[in-house]
């Protein structure tokens, strides 16, 4: 039940799913995988991009403009 | 699985951007007055509807370089699917236009790009250049009333490819002008190209439109908030875009584009620093020799253009997300650099962006839209390659 963070703070897409992508695929059922981003297209296009990959997607507003994205994989 | 978005911030801080939001809108409205008032009707009208856009393309993460990029790299189809719904509406609203021209014993004024050499290789260009900026050219003027640092280099390589590819027009024009241009209800009849061009979009649209769509669950915000701070679906902004930017054609008899206002503010830096642009074919033409003797401000198209950012701004403290990105490395930025030049340059080429040259060109009939949607396609699909390449990913 790990739980690894991503910081991709500064990058523009689409890298943060790229990184997040590949990390991802290394983590096994009940890991979470934090993903730090500034980036607005993100907190729309990581929960989609995950949606299909089976995780469970939770995003927070940690301070303005950062969000925080929750990935935990299922299965 | 609904993804829950949270806000976490408001317990912590005083949060200032909301009231900000509100005063800059107050602000931006003032000066549409102002112009509106000194006679200037064309420009404080396309300030506020460039207010208007830029608000609507923030707040629901619209991005036309996206929806491209996204779908060759992630078979990702949601942005793309939205965007045929966009280019749908917006079709609507032109015929919508257009016909009431007509009942009115009057006509649209139709900008009805030629096509040929040009856009295939400005096209191609442009695709290559947004997939390297991460941003097209609106999702640039979106980004620079964010905060990223980052669109600010993309700004700086996009003046300069403008100003070379408005240079480069005494080469290109002659190519272009002899080049066809093609409206399809004057080559085939309404009937037959309504069927020509909205069959194959609405088949796109069913094809792409997934199952089960997205909803999202916000908690934490105050009811109030709710409202003003939610993030718009794709097909929301969709809707609104394609509403506006109608609104802003019948309006001001000229549709939505955005590169030759960044060309015109390109070209004003460039006679800052002593150049002379009197000798260019490009400022030649009516449209641009009248930037010129303007001073370039005070044109429709960079009046939009300011509106735009300030819009994606003022929609971007509504939502307490404004923040200055900074810039992840000096390779993010030179890359970003880059793909500025390239977009700069290629959609001088192919006269416009994924904006005017695409949306609103396959809006209006316009064979050119297709072509330029074709190549810049291909161009992502190459500047995917490259840019893969570059960071060393897969």
């Amino acid at each position: 039940m790990g739980e690894y963070k991503l910081d991709v703070l500064g990058e523009m897409c689409p890298l943060p799913i790229l990184r997040s992508d590949k990390l991802f695929k290394t983590l096994l059922p009940g890991d979470k995988l934090v993903i730090v981003t500034d980036h607005s297209c993100a907190m729309k296009g990581i929960p989609l991009h995950f949606k299909k990959l089976l995780a469970e997607t939770q995003i927070s507003l940690v301070a303005k403009g950062i969000w925080e994205i929750t990935v935990e994989k299922k299965g | 699985m609904q993804p829950e978005v949270k806000n976490v911030t408001q317990q912590q801080t005083r949060d200032f951007q909301p009231a900000t939001s509100i005063l800059l809108l107050a602000l931006a409205v003032s000066i549409s007055s102002i112009l509106n008032g000194s006679g200037h009707k064309v420009l404080g009208f396309s300030l506020l509807m460039g207010l208007g856009l830029g608000y609507a393309f923030q707040r629901s993460r619209f991005c036309l370089g996206a929806a491209f990029r996204d779908f060759i790299l992630f078979r990702s189809s949601e942005l793309l699917q939205s965007t045929v719904l966009l280019l749908i509406l917006s079709s609507l609203g032109f015929i919508v236009l257009f016909f009431y021209h007509v009942f009115n014993n009057s006509s649209l004024p139709l900008s009805i790009l030629p096509f040929g050499m040009h856009t295939a290789v400005g096209a191609t260009l442009f695709g290559v250049g947004m997939v390297l900026a991460a941003s097209c050219a609106s999702g640039m003027l979106m980004r620079l009333g964010e905060g990223y640092v980052q669109q600010y280099g993309t700004l700086l390589g996009f003046l300069v490819g403008s100003i070379i590819g408005a240079w480069n027009q005494n080469f290109w024009l002659p190519i272009i002008c002899q080049s066809p241009a093609i409206f399809l209800p004057t080559q085939l009849g309404w009937p037959l190209a309504l069927a020509v061009h909205l069959g194959p979009l609405l088949f796109l649209y069913l094809y792409l439109r997934r199952l089960s769509s997205t909803s999202w669950k916000y908690t934490g915000f105050t009811p109030i908030r709710k409202i003003y701070s939610e993030a718009w679906s794709y097909q929301t902004g969709a809707i609104v875009i394609a509403i506006l930017s109608t609104v802003l054609y019948y309006g001001r008899g000229s549709y939505f584009a955005v590169t030759t206002g960044i060309t015109y503010w390109g070209t004003w830096a460039f006679t800052q620093l002593g150049g002379s642009v009197a000798d260019w074919a490009y400022y030649q033409l009516p449209r641009h020799l009248n930037a010129l003797n303007v001073g370039f401000f005070l044109t429709m198209e960079s009046m939009l253009n300011f509106g735009f950012i300030f819009g994606a701004l003022i929609s971007s403290l509504a939502a307490s997300e404004a923040r200055l990105r900074k810039v992840r490395s000096l390779k993010h930025f030179t890359v970003s650099v880059a793909g500025g030049l390239l977009m700069g340059y290629g959609a001088r080429l192919a006269l416009g962006c994924n904006i005017g040259a695409f949306l609103s060109s396959i809006a209006s009939f316009s064979v050119s839209g297709w072509v330029f949607a074709l190549f810049s396609f291909l161009g992502a699909w190459l500047g995917i390659k490259l840019f893969l390449r570059i960071f060393n990913l897969k």
